[in-house]
């Protein structure tokens, strides 16, 4: 996994939730975050654009946590690196 | 004044399955799926590529050229089914019914696609401004003054959009405006067209399209098509549409309302629960009465799962007896068009003993333990009906509809 990508990714979802990233677990659910699961989607579809990636309907409904995110996200860069 | 019964007795419809009742009737009975490539300039650019689009609606030649050019598609839409719906009721206008006649529409995103055009053009350079036409077009309620203009109706007109249930929630007002004496007769319907490439990038945002077909109920199902649709129903008290020998389709019995008060694209359970109670309750109707629902039934995960468990909580042991189908299979999500032509269907398999059935269903999933009349419609009498709408922002409407037997009036 890449550091950056795990980096920003928490980033990210530390100022959605209005914490420091310290307070940001890999296994926290957004939800437990306190963001709901259009918001989450909404971080996740700015990261796509920022990384110029696309995750599939699937793999986009399918995260639950930080750590999900960044699976995903990894792979969907992986793809996009491959292709 | 007393409660007066209110009966549809005129049916309107354009849809990707037809650009009548007729032909959309047909395809919904023989289970067809009217998704096709989307013709865009631009489809191209879209994750998805498959929508309920209407390929061959010339409006130019179904209205005045001066009064399709006055309307963005999703009114053209309306407006057509408009005008066979009054055709087909074969109503003779008086100043009276005029001035009592109410015209209640509904519509998600009105005519957004003229205004995301104009702006496009603008933005480019193509225009150095707006056209004239841009508000006329755009404005929601579009749709329900061309109808008043049309036809010189005077009474109640008004717009509501409430997403997906805009023409559930239409139809129902309009119900209660005959049911109360405070018209004495009403148009009530919707329309929507979301084919437009602005439109269709933000519902792609939201993840809730399907890639390639709507397969509601079915485990393996990936979300909703969406659809472009006009659907217009005339309502009329018994009473009157007896006296002047009208042919009369269905009556409508009931209608509930509810919101969720919970997520804005996540439905509740208790929510759509409690209008279909509120919709039993108004049409004072025991949860067994009931023999067919035309479903929300949207073909995403979370909506199916939802509206399943909201149908076995309020019908218990009953549910199993109940036919329950998804119309959007076929004719797509039509938003706020979508009550309407689900209106439409409820009332036609009334009328025909057919229930229309889930096209492309697949595999059975345990989270939506439903007898969804899987791809081929059945023959079956049923007395009552109800057609759910469960819109994103958590608003619903249901309207229960009863089989027009002729004999008890």
């Amino acid at each position: 996994m890449e550091q950056d990508l795990i980096d920003k990714i928490v980033a990210r979802t530390a100022r959605e939730a209005g914490l420091p990233v310290e307070q940001v677990a890999m296994d926290s659910s957004f939800e437990a975050l306190g963001i709901d699961s259009l918001t989450a989607m909404a971080l996740i579809g700015e990261l796509e654009d920022d990384l110029n990636v696309q995750l599939s309907n699937e793999e986009i409904m399918q995260i639950r946590t930080v750590r999900d995110a960044i699976v995903n996200i990894q792979v969907a860069v992986d793809r996009s690196s491959a292709a | 004044m007393n409660a007066r019964r209110v009966v549809v007795t005129g049916l309107g419809c354009v849809s990707a399955l037809g650009l009548n009742v007729g032909d959309t009737w047909e395809q919904l009975c023989a289970g067809r799926d009217g998704a096709s490539a989307i013709a865009l300039p631009d489809a191209a650019a879209l994750r998805f590529q498959r929508g309920a689009q209407i390929h061959h609606f010339d409006a130019v030649a179904l209205l005045d050229r001066r009064q399709a050019e006055s309307m963005d598609r999703f009114a053209q839409l309306g407006m057509v089914a408009g005008l066979e719906a009054v055709r087909d009721a074969s109503i003779a206008w008086t100043p009276e019914l005029q001035s009592m006649a109410a015209v209640i529409t509904g519509t998600g995103g009105g005519g957004v696609a003229s205004i995301e055009n104009a702006l496009s053009d603008m933005w480019r350079g193509d225009r150095r401004g707006m056209p004239v036409m841009s508000i006329p077009r755009f404005m929601p309620n579009a749709l329900s003054s061309q109808l008043t203009m049309h036809f010189g109706l005077m009474g109640p007109s008004y717009t509501l959009s409430t997403a997906c249930a805009s023409s559930n929630h239409a139809i129902g007002h309009a119900y209660w405006l005959v049911r109360s004496g405070a018209s004495d007769i009403a148009l009530a319907g919707g329309a929507d067209s979301p084919f437009s490439v602005g439109q269709l990038k933000a519902w792609e945002a939201l993840r809730v399209i399907a890639p390639n077909q709507c397969r509601p109920f079915s485990a393996d199902r990936e979300g909703m098509i969406l659809g472009e649709a006009g659907a217009m129903l005339v309502l009329e008290p018994l009473d009157a549409a007896v006296a002047r020998g009208a042919q009369i389709y269905a009556e409508i019995v009931g209608f509930g309302m509810s919101a969720d008060a919970h997520h804005l694209t996540k439905g509740l359970v208790e929510g759509a629960a409690l209008a279909i109670q509120r919709a039993l309750v108004d049409a004072a109707l025991p949860p067994e009465a009931i023999g067919y629902i035309n479903a929300h039934g949207t073909g995403t995960v979370t909506n199916d799962a939802m509206e399943s468990a909201a149908v076995r909580r309020v019908f218990g042991v009953h549910t199993n007896r109940v036919a329950v189908s998804s119309t959007k299979s076929m004719h797509g999500h039509a938003l706020g068009a979508s009550g309407a032509i689900e209106a439409v269907a409820t009332v036609l398999a009334l009328r025909h003993g057919i229930l229309p059935p889930t096209a492309n269903y697949a595999l059975a999933d345990a989270q939506c333990d439903l007898d969804v009349v899987p791809n081929v419609a059945r023959a079956c009498r049923v007395e009552y009906a109800l057609s759910n709408s469960f819109a994103f922002g958590g608003l619903n409407a249901v309207l229960a509809f009863r089989r027009w037997s002729g004999g008890d009036a």
